[in-house]
């Protein structure tokens, strides 16, 4: 079984020793599925295989974390994910707001950010218990 | 860390940012939000510089909301730290208010710190 934490291994490859901005992208992303995946993995079974088919999975798996605090954190994490992964436009409102929010200019800064936030939460993330 | 909070008691939130969800009653709730976060801030001389109104999408990015950014010259786990602690504050006040306030309070608006490290 692969175990997500490789994700967040890689993620911290990638920030610290990438150089481009596809390498921090993918570590922004990177760190947000590994903790993403450990958490619903823990709360729903094996690739969630215990959820609803019709819910959404990222909102089911935010929602169900019983800490507000790690749930807050997560939800944080997805955000500079989409950006990562949909926004292409530096001049796009979105994207001028998140960097301004975490008072940085470049993709290398919010990769340090997400990898911030994802060894935050990463130890409760571990210790999840099932949602139902 | 080195408390030296660069606001004061009288340190408004930016609220220049114009945008439809930012009505009047959301930006009254935002002064509201703030002056907690700027309170919490002084008594425990926290490194607050100041704050802003911004706009982002919630959960599923189907809505927007306004954001309270607050700037800090905090290391990450001093403002992850802080954050929850204003938030135990964020809720109880949140939970005071009445149904459609609340409501707003609770889905419509959030709070986002920022770290230096």
């Amino acid at each position: 079984m692969f175990d997500p934490e490789r994700f967040l291994v890689l993620a911290t490859r990638l920030a610290r020793r990438g150089s481009e901005e596809e390498d921090y992208r993918c570590a922004v992303s990177r760190a947000y599925y590994a903790c993403f995946l450990t958490a619903r993995d823990n709360l729903f079974g094996n690739d969630g295989g215990r959820m609803q088919a019709n819910e959404s999975t990222h909102r089911a798996v935010i929602d169900a974390i019983p800490d507000a605090r790690i749930s807050r954190r997560l939800n944080e994490l997805r955000e500079l994910r989409v950006q990562a992964d949909y926004y292409t436009n530096p001049r796009h409102r979105r994207t001028r707001g998140v960097f301004k929010r975490h008072r940085v200019n470049t993709w290398a800064g919010l990769a340090e950010k997400s990898l911030a936030l994802a060894t935050e939460i990463w130890p409760a993330l571990t210790e999840l218990k099932p949602a139902r | 860390m080195v408390a030296h909070p660069t606001i004061t008691a009288d340190t408004p939130l930016d609220g220049s940012m114009r945008h439809r969800t930012l009505t009047p009653k959301m930006r009254r709730l935002a002064d509201e939000a703030w002056a907690i976060v700027r309170a919490k801030a002084l008594a425990l001389g926290f490194p607050v510089e100041g704050a802003y109104l911004d706009v982002g999408d919630d959960l599923l990015d189907e809505h927007p909301q306004a954001i309270i950014v607050v700037d800090t010259a905090g290391k990450s786990k001093e403002v992850f730290a802080f954050w929850d602690e204003v938030e135990d504050d964020y809720q109880q006040w949140a939970e005071s208010l009445d149904t459609k306030n609340r409501e707003m309070a609770l889905r419509g608006m959030r709070l986002f710190f920022n770290w230096t490290d």
